[in-house]
């Protein structure tokens, strides 16, 4: 048992932050892009052209699952074979920011573009202002996802 | 700036003129009406409400033409329609060809035709109504007539739930003395006929309905299959007449051209309308007035004349910059096609700056830092190209294209940068490796934020420069300069290597800064407290400009998320596409749907954080806007182009 960690407990811990954040990040998103969709369709119903428009405001939580992503292959591609338990440590830590900060902003920003959609409904040219409040939220998946590359390729142990 | 400089006029003009004048200024185009009747209270409007009836009606009149005649459209739609753009009309021809058009015969024409058709599409309804209730009775071996009741029986046809069937059957054996035959069974229903005497009418019918039994009024004389028979031949002819009368719709829909140019007509029309309600004035005199550009002052001094002969009076003032003056953006061809990035924050103030040339580079740039991509900025280049030279657009949408035309080389810009060709398709030269040089671009993202910063910092100095307010400009810009400058160096001497006496000049900057923002900044507060705390307040706001530093991290981030991305494609494709032929097109498919997606939300990201840094980051330094734009004296058509004779519009 101890050897087997010793021998593939970098690995595993790299992969198991690999997962969190890729995993994190996408349930967030596909939970904020559905819920902004639902409200999109209301809009659809009455107000067909809009669709476009209301596209813009859909996919604005979806990029936390690209960022998920992002980290996953970028950490990925520094998985190898005897990875040492401290790097794989190291892995697991510098997904985790972009994962939970994802999982939870993706949520929060798709409730604010939910209410945009209340903007493109009623007063179609203030639109951009809903988009704002909601790309607000998103700055904090930014800032995790820059961290989470920092910690990755800038910090040595 | 480029906020173009307004003149107001107040003209007198004789009532006989209104609609020569209002023609004339339409051609003019750059006047926007100011409401009299809002300053004026002494005068009334000039309002006609016979004129506003007459529109109206007229407006109805061609509205419902195009919604009934819309379906029997059989012009050509989509690319081709598309390619061939709309037709042109001069004012004047506008006006020639509406009178040309026999406007209420048409209307008449097509109102007496749908009304037709709606007639014959309700009798096919009931037609088909009729047949399928007598469906079920087909197999009737007697005429329907032969159904009625007679001296002493009655007859009684319907139908029941099957479920109740076999203890009906029972019921029936304890009665000898009603007759019952089934004709058929129908979706869970059995239909039939019951006969019985007169006398046991109410017994009976209380039997009948326990069971669920619902009756029905067959019509009709012969057999019901004939019956059938001849409903389906009455639905025939019906559909015939339809046919007729809507191969005559279609032939009336051909003039939807015309009715087109008819609605464009009432528009017009309209607009002129709207503009006079807009006068106040006496039984012989209208009071108008409204804003035109100074530039063209003279030639519209030059027009009144022409107009109005000598029965004119005008007075033409500059404006009053800090009233709500309507603003006209004028730039040059490149920074115009920005324009709706202001358009959608808001429009300048009369007395501000318009926003457009100077957030222009900015976004340039950092649109393309985030999408950066060459190959995307290739195809983007590309199709937004082909689509300006060879597809006839409305201005708003070319403006919009032309928009993407540009950025698209900041994405060719940067692709070169990161050398990334579809996310390293292509290996190239990496001036900016983004597989390893991180903390270059982080630095590089922060830097250029705080260029942008500095930047909005100084147009503000600028326009408190422009207005005389020198010392606001000491107060509020070159002490925030100081503080923040001042502060960079005194803490990042250590770590740059800088000498010591430089470390000591940040630190006497930063603090004169930071002492003359405590003192300064709140100078609009009443008593010295009010006016410390106040100045300590605005010094706190040093937090919200390392905020606003932070936030440009993004321009690294995105980049970095889209390329990847298309990194991530592309070894997905790696691996299938030598599996031979089949994964040949597999990875060829995949290639391209995941690029494009790429692309797309690239450039979506790109399009909103570019924006949030220009309406957060960068306006919040000095922008305020919520100016109203200028409306020029003409409509915006939907169906044609309207050109202008004397080339009205300056911009």
């Amino acid at each position: 048992m101890m050897e087997f960690f010793v021998n593939y407990g970098g690995v595993l811990l790299a992969m198991t932050g690999i997962f969190l954040a890729v995993t994190l990040g996408g349930v967030g998103s596909a939970r904020g892009v559905g819920l902004t969709g639902e409200s999109a369709a209301g809009v659809i119903v009455e107000e067909p052209e809009k669709f476009a428009k209301s596209l813009i405001l859909q996919l604005l939580p979806g990029t936390q699952g690209l960022y998920g992503f992002v980290i996953g292959v970028l950490a990925m591609l520094q998985v190898k074979a005897g990875l040492s338990t401290q790097e794989g440590f190291r892995i697991f830590l510098a997904c985790l920011p972009v994962g939970f900060v994802g999982w939870r902003s993706a949520y929060y920003q798709a409730k604010v573009a939910a209410a945009g959609m209340n903007i493109l409904a009623k007063n179609e040219e203030h639109l951009f202002k809903g988009v704002i409040y909601s790309v607000m939220v998103e700055t904090y998946a930014i800032l995790a996802f820059v961290i989470s590359i920092m910690l990755l390729y800038t910090v040595t142990i | 700036m480029a906020i173009v400089d307004m003149s107001v006029f107040t003209l007198f003009s004789p009532v006989a003129k209104r609609d020569k004048l209002l023609r004339e200024l339409q051609q003019f185009e750059d006047v926007h009406f100011r409401d009299l009747t809002l300053v004026e209270e002494e005068l009334p409007s000039v309002e006609d409400p016979s004129l506003a009836a007459t529109l109206e009606e007229g407006k109805t009149r061609v509205n419902y033409l195009l919604t009934q005649l819309k379906a029997y459209d059989q012009r050509q739609k989509g690319l081709k329609a598309t390619l061939k753009g709309v037709p042109s009309y001069s004012l004047e021809a506008l006006e020639k060809k509406s009178q040309e058009i026999s406007e209420k015969e048409l209307y008449d024409e097509v109102k007496t035709l749908r009304d037709e058709v709606e007639r014959l599409n309700q009798k096919i309804q009931s037609l088909e109504s009729m047949s399928q209730e007598l469906a079920p009775w087909e197999g009737l071996s007697l005429d329907l007539e032969q159904l009625k009741d007679t001296a002493r029986t009655k007859v009684l046809a319907g139908s029941f739930p099957k479920r109740f069937e076999e203890s009906f059957k029972e019921t029936l054996l304890e009665h000898p003395d009603i007759y019952y035959e089934k004709i058929s069974e129908k979706t869970g229903q059995i239909y039939g006929y019951a006969l019985y005497l007169k006398d046991q009418a109410v017994e009976v019918e209380d039997l009948l309905r326990r069971h669920g039994f619902s009756s029905i009024d067959l019509k009709g004389k012969e057999k019901a299959i004939k019956e059938r028979e001849k409903l389906a031949q009455q639905k025939e002819e019906a559909l015939k007449e339809r046919e007729v009368k809507e191969t005559e719709l279609r032939l009336l829909a051909k003039k939807l051209n015309d009715i087109e140019v008819l609605y464009e007509y009432y528009e017009n029309l309209d607009l002129k309308y709207r503009a006079s309600k807009a006068f106040v004035g006496t039984d012989h005199v209208d009071i108008s007035s409204g804003y035109i550009p100074t530039k063209r002052k003279e030639e519209f001094q030059a027009l009144l004349p022409k107009i109005l002969g000598e029965d004119y009076y005008v007075e033409l003032k500059e404006v009053d910059p800090d009233e709500d003056v309507p603003v006209m953006l004028k730039n040059n061809a490149l920074a115009e096609s920005f324009s709706g990035v202001t358009g959608m924050y808001a429009m300048p103030k009369y007395n501000e700056v318009d926003p457009t040339p100077l957030l222009a580079p900015f976004y340039w740039l950092f649109f393309g830092m985030m999408g950066a991509d060459l190959g995307y900025g290739i195809l983007l280049l590309i199709l937004s190209g082909i689509v300006l030279k060879f597809v006839p657009l409305k201005e708003g949408m070319k403006k919009n294209l032309k928009f993407f035309f540009y950025l698209s080389f900041g994405l060719i810009f940067w692709g070169l940068i990161y050398g990334s060709f579809f996310g390293g398709l292509i290996p190239m030269p990496k001036l900016i490796d983004t597989n390893k040089d991180f903390t270059t671009l982080l630095i590089l993202s922060v830097g250029l934020g705080v260029v942008h910063l500095f930047f909005g910092l100084g147009i503000k100095g600028y326009m408190l420069i422009r207005d005389k307010k020198y010392l606001d400009a000491i107060y509020d810009v070159l002490f925030w300069y100081m503080a923040i400058v001042g502060a960079a160096v005194f803490i990042l001497a250590g770590s740059l290597g800088l000498a010591d006496h430089y470390k000591m000049v940040g630190k006497w900057v930063m603090i004169i800064g930071m002492v003359g923002i405590v003192l300064f900044g709140g100078r609009a507060a009443k008593g010295i407290v009010g006016r410390l705390g106040s100045g300590l307040y605005e010094l706190y706001g040093i937090s919200g400009y390392v905020g606003d530093i932070v936030s440009y991290s993004r321009l690294m981030a995105l980049g970095l998320s889209g390329g990847f991305i298309a990194l991530s494609v592309n070894i997905i494709v790696g691996m299938v596409i030598n599996k031979g032929v089949f994964g040949l097109i597999a990875g060829a498919i995949i290639f391209v749907i995941f690029h494009l997606f790429n692309i797309f939300l690239s450039m979506l990201s790109a399009y909103v954080h570019t924006s949030r840094l220009t309406y957060v980051e960068f306006f919040g330094k000095f922008y305020e806007g919520g100016g109203q734009p200028f409306k020029r004296f003409r409509t915006e058509p939907k169906y044609i182009e309207i050109e202008n004779s004397q080339g009205g519009r300056s911009s």
